[in-house]
Order: C-alpha cells, then structure tokens, then sequence
C-alpha cells in the first residue's frame, strides 16, 4: 500500500470515527446515564434520515432546518416511547431489551411499509472537494466532523453545565436522595431518553447525505455503534471518542488492505479482548466495587 | 400415587402432550404439514438451547442464530462440496474444512464449531467483571457480523443465494439415499426428544442448581467456593452445540440455507419464542415456538394471496406481541401457569404450618 | 487464649480507593474456636476488611495468612473453597427465585467444581446434612418456598445456615442481626451461641444489646484503623472507645 493511499485511508478514517461518534452518541447517554441498552436507537438513525429526506430533498427546506425537524421530532418521539414503554422496564435488562427491539421492529417495517423499498437519495448540502496533494475528502463530510464536534460540545455543555444536566448526573449517582431532593426523578428519566432520541435523529439526519436511505439503513450502523459503545465504556465522553477513533480508522485502513467484512472481524474481536482487560472500557479510572 | 403425581410441576404435563402431539402429528397430516412441523422441531431445539443460557443461567444472548447457523453452514457447504454444486469454483476446501469432505465429517464439524465459537466468546466474556449486558451486545454485533461474513465468503457459502441441498438424511449427501418427509419427521423428532431429555437431565443435576444460581446472583456464588466463570462456559458450549445440531437438522428439512439463518432476524427471533413462551422451564421454549410458528404459517398461506406484504404485516405484528408480552405476561404463557401453581402451593404450605402453630407468620 | 492456634492473622493490611484510604496499617490475629465481634461506626473499614479477607478485594499492602497459608491475592472462590472460609454478607444476599431447600443444597459443601457438579448424586448423608441446617435456622416447614418470599428475618437466618453449610474453618458474619425484630435478633444471638464451639467465628455488628449477649472479645475499628482490642467489658471503659462512640450518638 502507498503513502498516498494510505493518507487517504487514515483521512477518510478520521472523518468516518466523527460520524461514528456523532451516530453513537445517543446510545451512550441512553446506556451509561440511564442503563438501559436502547435497540431502537440504530432505525432512529433510519427515521432521522427519512425526515432528512422529505424536509430537505422533498420540501426543499434549509439543511439546518432538516436536522432541527430531525432532532425535535425523534425528541417527541422520545418523550412518547419513555413515557408509554420504557418506564416501566427499569432495571429490567431483558425486558427492556425485547421492548426497545419491538419498537426498532416497528419503526423498521413501518418504515418499509409507508416508504417502500426503493432507495432515496438525500443530495450534498455542500458539494465541493478538498484536495491536499493527492488525498481528497467532500467538504460535506468535514461539515460532519463539525456538526459531530459541535454536538459533542453542546452534550458536554448540557450534562455539566446546565441545571437540568446536573439533575441527570445526580439521579444516575443515587436516585432515592435525588428525589428526596425534590427532583422529579422520573421527568429526568424522560428527558435524558428523549435527548438520547433525538441526538439519534439528529445524526441519522446528518448522515442522511453520504447514505443510501431505505428502511434497513439502520441495520447497517447496529454493529459498529454497539461495539462502539461496548469498547468506549459508557462512563465519559472521551471514552466513546477514543473508541470511536479506534475503530472506524482500523475498519478504514484494514478495509484497503483487504475488505471491510474482515475489518469489521478482526475489529470485532480486539473489542472483545479488550471488554476482557478492561470491563468498565478504555479510560476509566479503577473504582470501587 | 397421587401424592407423587401432584408433586409434578404443571410444565410436565404440557411437556408430556406436546411430545404426544408431535408423535401422533404427521399419522393424520398433510406432506406439507409434515415438513412444516419438522421444521418448527429443529427450531425447538434451538430455542432449548437458549433456554439453556437465557432462562437458567440468565446470559441474553442476542446473536444465538451464530452457532444455529454455523452449524447449518458446515452441513451446507459439505453438501455443496460433495454433490459438486455448479457454482463452486474451488478444488479443495481449505484445511481447517477438510472434515467437510465426509458425510460423518461434516455432522461432528456442525457440533464442533459452534462449540469452538462459543468457547472463544465465553472465554473472554466470562471474567466476574463484564456485566451482562455487554454479553448481549457483542453476541448482538457477532450476530450482525456473520450476516455479512457468510454473503461475503461466497466461494464457499455461495453469496446471498444461499446453498441449496439435495438430499436430506442425517449424515448422508447422495441422492438416492434420500429421505421422506415422513421419515425424515421422525429423526427430528428422536432428536428433539434426545435434546429435551438431556435439557431435564442436565438442569435437574446439581450443575443445573449452580446454573440457577449464577443467574440468580452470580457474585455470592464465588463466597461459596464456585468459580461461575467455569460453569457459564460449560453451558455456552452445551448450548452452542445443541444450537449447532438444531441447525443441521434445520438446514436439512429446509433443504437450504442462506444468511438469515445466521443473522439478527433469527437471533432475536428465537428470543421472542422463549419470551412467549416463558423462559427457565424449557416447556416454555418449546411452546412458545411452536404457537408462533405454527400462526405464521397458517396466517402465510391464509393472507398471502391478499397481500404480497404478509412477512412484513407478520413482523409488525410481533413486534407488538413482544410489547403485549413484556407487559402483561412477562413471565410467558408457560411460565405464568408454572408461577401460579407454586402460589397455590405455597398458600396450602402456609396454611398447614400455621395448622400447626409452628414458627411465626411470614411477612 | 494466646495458647490456643492463631488461624486468622493479617500484617500491616491497608487498602485504597482511588486515593481513599479505607484501611491503615491493620494487624490483627483470630484464635482458633474464638469468636470476635468486630465493632465501629459507619465507614470505620468493618466491611472492607470483610472484603479483603474473603478475596473480594485486593490489599495494596500487607498481608493476610489463614491456617499458615498466605492468602492475600488469592481469588473469591478459591478462598471459600479450599481456605474455607464462609462470609455472610450485610442484607440478605442469597438467591432469590430458588428454594430455600436449593439455597442451602448450593451452600452445602461436596460439588463446587464442574465436573463433580456433574456427576454428583445426593446421599443420604448429604440430604440429613441439609435437613439438619433446615431445622437449626428453623426453615424447615419452608423449604419448599422461595427465597425472596420469606420475611426479611427469615432470610437472615437462611443465608446464616448457609454459610454454615459450607462447614467452613472461619465464619463471617456482617452484620447478621440488620432489620431483625427484637426477638429475631436475640433467636440469632442464641443460634450463634450454639455454634461458638465447633467453629471460629467473626461478627460485626452494630446493634450493642446484641454485642453484650454474644461478645467476649472485641476489637474496635475507627477511620480504617484498629482502635482498640480486648475483653468486652476492658473495651467499653477505654476512654478513646467512649469518644467514639459519644461522637457517633
């Protein structure tokens, strides 16, 4: 392999762990400040894409606008599903299991019976292409690595800084003296699924342009969000960043030398030793247990 | 006698006529029924085995249709090899495959792979540190992996097309030796019965205690002098390997085999039939299969002429009955019943020690 | 006392959490056939220094040694098994939809490892063992419920018998009188009275009526360090004890 090809590898890496990261990001905040393992995260990647689709391919409106109708209306939908479904499976692991994987069943057929099976095509919100030397990237996708910085920045900035983000991180830590606190824990609950949603709309929105949409588009990310969030831990932020860079650029390089099947393989089982050394994921500090 | 027929728990019985069932099934049956109930036998078998994991030892493993189809491959690809498929392009299997080139060959690699794939997963996963849920994770991303492997591994596995197979006994590949579908009913049957009995055996035993006990609360089983860690991989292994078998038989009565039988849709299939039918009891798993395929089927044959749609209307309608399930029976069927017989149990136990004035009440 | 054998001793033990010192400098020694009563406040390292005798926690420094062998870095289950020591936890920690009659039978010794879990038959020795456990803690009429539906006394007893089960050479009990009645709590004090003898045992326990029914020897732990030690009566006049204790209340 050439230097040249190899660059373009490692760039193209680069780019794709940012979406990546932008497509886990609502898995992880679901995952690690709530513990429930959402299914339905990867086919709201799907129902963010279609509405990418129809409000800005179809009803022409601006591309900002699309991803603030994609984030607000999985947000809603979040709100919904919280509301009339999960709450109820609290710490219940297999059965939040199979009701996050009935409503990714039904998001997913719905999906196919109202849209069909025919392939949408979302177009480039911005169309030109950076060259340096002989590596070149679409200038949308370095648009993604900013809509995925900017994102990563607004979710640090709402679970750290704001009121509403301590309130999460105290019903995580203890829930019992949270309420006692006066918080109305279960309006927490709501709030930190529904954002986990909408962040999941959002980046199916957002990576609506450099897919093909269709029904299944979510079966295609299930794999590597969820080794994702299984290498990064679900305790930082940064975890899930590191993890995310790890995997997409050894899926990028491994892909050039032989193909991504294989890439996704042997990615798969360094997760696993990985899970093996360090169960709690890359970068956390030893705590008690 | 009438003693010890009560001890019985209520899941016996319906265990006892589900075999009656099965064993009579095919005498006043159509063809087509006979190789539809095969089938749903082989599924039973794989349903056992994640019954095995799931409801004794409590690991949710969300990509079981790895070692089903894994199973199913070697048979496929010995088959495929054998009776020189006109798609194969290759001379000789690679070493690790040459098992493959014999009939009895292909049947041991069926239960030996999955065995080995289980063994490699468990080895890893099964530190006391690793929670549950990420068991199920990666046994999720495995299950979506070996979708993609086994479509791009076509000179073996021949692409998304699927291997078509065209005999059908247990071990042999030729044609003349060809089974019927009556005949070949009754194999799967023997073998359903083989793995069931070996299910009660192994879960009645004391290892099927500790089982029990490392899903009840794995932790203070190590304060006893257990390592779980042994236990839940002798029991992965034993389950990939029933699932491998379920798989050979599947793949036979089907006379076929593609990537669904290896990926998500199976693995999560195969969870909504034990939590149908209620998990930790095998009578559930059985059941809940049976019920569920057997009414997709009948609806299949009722509804498709109406609607070119029926497998996605299908698939709409068990995502809701998963949700009507985890809500209102989130036991299962089977083990609501199981549930309530040792409520009334324990109210007749209650009563006859406050009879006799024994220790104080129980809050 | 100090004639007899020492089968529990820990040198200079300490223990930290991520720069939390939980224990300092510990060193203590059990005597066969005793029974201790280890006593504290809230957060004094009592169940931390549980947790690093029965493996549940590695030391970052020192030593424990039980019955001659050096046992610090060995794991949960190899602690149980074959230095036999048995622990019964703070709460209730038993398994919940299984049997009493099948919590004990796990309990009992005979089949930790795989392959004898495999082939092992119950005999009658093993079944008499059981229902003889079943009769001390007073289950047996109940051993056909489940665990999580006894009274939360009841599971008490029920992970104490099965901490007897095991016949280990040092028993461990945290806290073992938490939530109990009044009466529940003085039926336990007996139940461990009754069992001082054949085996040694170490209790922690805050409630103090408890501590005066079974105690003879006390050691006192405050802020991860070993306070004081000795005769119960010794104990309760040292002036450093009293402060303690007055802070505490």
């Amino acid at each position: 392999m050439s230097l040249s090809m190899l660059s373009q590898l490692l760039v193209s890496g680069l780019s794709g762990s940012f979406v990546l990261l932008l497509t886990s990001l609502g898995l992880v905040i679901i995952l690690g400040y709530m513990k429930v393992v959402n299914l339905a995260h990867t086919e709201m990647l799907m129902a963010g894409a279609y509405i990418c689709y129809y409000a800005f391919q179809v009803a022409k409106l601006p591309f900002v606008a699309a991803l603030a109708i994609a984030f607000a209306a999985s947000f809603l939908f979040g709100v919904v599903i919280e509301r009339l479904i999960i709450c109820h499976f609290y710490g219940k692991m297999s059965e939040t299991l199979l009701a996050t994987y009935a409503i990714s069943m039904l998001l997913k057929q719905g999906a196919l019976l109202l849209f069909g099976k025919n392939y949408k095509k979302v177009d480039y919100p911005t169309s030109e292409v950076f060259t340096f030397g002989s590596v070149y990237i679409e200038s949308y996708k370095v648009v993604l690595v900013g809509i995925s910085i900017l994102v990563l920045a607004f979710t640090f900035f709402f679970i750290h800084k704001t009121k509403i983000g301590r309130k999460i991180r105290s019903t995580t830590q203890n829930r019992s003296m949270t309420e006692c606190l006066g918080i109305d824990t279960k309006r927490v609950d709501t709030i930190t699924f529904s954002y986990g949603m909408g962040l999941a709309g959002l980046a199916g929105a957002a990576i609506a342009p450099i897919s093909t949409v269709t029904y299944s588009l979510g079966e295609s990310w299930l794999t590597n969000t969820f080794m994702n969030v299984v290498m990064g831990g679900v305790s930082s932020l940064f975890g899930t960043f590191a993890s995310s860079v790890i995997i997409q650029e050894s899926i990028s390089v491994i892909s050039g030398l032989s193909n991504s099947v294989t890439a996704q393989i042997i990615v798969l089982l360094v997760v696993i030793v990985i899970v093996r050394l360090k169960p709690e994921g890359l970068f956390t500090s030893k705590e008690r247990r | 006698m009438r003693e010890r027929l009560k001890k019985i728990p209520v899941n016996k019985y319906i265990d006892l006529a589900l075999f009656l069932f099965l064993v009579t099934f095919p005498l006043y049956q159509k063809t087509y029924w006979i190789y539809v109930m095969s089938g749903i036998m082989a599924y039973m078998i794989f349903a056992l085995s994640l019954d095995l994991l799931w409801g004794y030892t409590g690991l949710m493993s969300m990509g079981h249709s790895v070692l089903f189809g894994a199973g199913g491959y070697m048979v496929g690809i010995s088959c495929a090899y054998l009776s020189e498929a006109s798609w194969i392009k290759y001379d000789r299997l690679p070493w690790f495959l040459t098992p493959l080139s014999s009939e009895i060959g292909a049947f041991i690699m069926a239960l030996v792979v999955p065995g080995i794939i289980a063994l490699f997963i468990g080895l890893f996963m099964f530190s006391g540190k690793i929670r549950g849920v990420f068991f199920s994770l990666i046994t999720l991303a495995l299950a979506g992996i070996a979708e993609l492997f086994v479509i791009n591994q076509s000179t073996y596995t021949h692409g998304d097309s699927g291997i078509t197979i065209t005999s059908r006994t247990v071990l042999s590949n030729s044609a003349d030796k060809r089974m019927t579908d009556f005949g070949f009913y009754f194999v799967v049957f023997a073998f359903l019965l083989a793995a069931y009995l070996l299910c009660v055996l192994l879960m009645k035993s004391r290892t099927g205690k500790v089982l029990k006990a490392v899903r009840e609360n794995e932790s203070r089983l190590q304060f006893l002098g257990y390592k779980p860690a042994s236990f839940k991989l002798f029991i992965f292994v034993v389950s990939g390997m029933m699932a491998g078998l379920s798989g050979v038989l599947f793949v036979r009565v089907q006379g076929s085999i593609n990537y669904t039988a290896i990926g998500i849709n199976l693995a999560t299939l195969v969870l909504v039939w034990v939590a149908v039918g209620g998990r930790g009891n095998l009578t559930g798993a059985m059941v809940g299969t049976i019920l569920l395929q057997v009414a997709e089927t009948i609806l299949n044959s009722t509804f498709s002429n109406i609607s070119a749609d029926f497998a996605q209307y299908w698939k709409l309608a068990l995502g809701v009955i998963i949700l009507i399930i985890v809500f209102f029976i989130p036991k299962g069927f089977v083990g609501t019943l199981v549930e309530a017989e040792q409520r009334r149990k324990d109210r007749n136990r209650k009563e006859r020690i406050l009879r006799k004035g024994g220790v104080n009440g129980n809050g | 006392m100090a004639d007899s054998k020492v089968l529990l001793e820990v040198r200079k033990l300490s223990v930290e959490f991520s720069g939390f010192q939980a224990l300092t400098d510990v060193n203590m020694k059990i005597y066969e056939g005793e029974l201790r009563v280890i006593i504290g406040p809230n957060g004094a390292g009592k169940t931390t220094f549980m947790d690093l005798v029965t493996g549940k926690t590695t030391p970052t420094a020192g030593r424990i040694y039980f019955d001659g062998a050096d046992i610090t870095k060995k794991s949960a289950s190899e602690i149980a098994k074959k230095y036999k020591i048995g622990r019964k936890f703070q709460g209730p920690n038993v398994f919940d939809n299984m049997t009493v009659k099948e919590n004990v039978e796990i309990a009992t010794e005979g089949y930790e490892g795989l392959f004898r879990s495999i082939f092992f038959r119950k005999t009658d020795a093993f079944k008499e063992r059981v229902n003889q456990i079943l009769r001390e803690i007073e289950l047996y009429d109940y051993r056909h419920f489940m665990a999580c539906d006894l009274s939360h006394g009841q599971r008490q007893w029920l992970e104490i018998g099965m901490v007897f089960a095991q016949n280990p050479k040092l028993i461990i009990l945290d806290e073992p009188t938490a939530g109990m009645t009044a009466e529940e709590t003085f039926k336990t004090g007996e139940m461990i009275k009754k069992l001082k003898g054949e085996h040694t045992i170490i209790v922690v326990e805050h409630d103090m009526d408890f501590v005066r029914q079974v105690a003879e020897f006390v050691t006192v732990f405050n802020y991860g360090r070993l306070l004081a030690e000795g005769p119960l009566e010794e104990v309760q006049k040292n002036p450093e004890v009293i402060a303690v204790y007055l802070k505490e209340d």
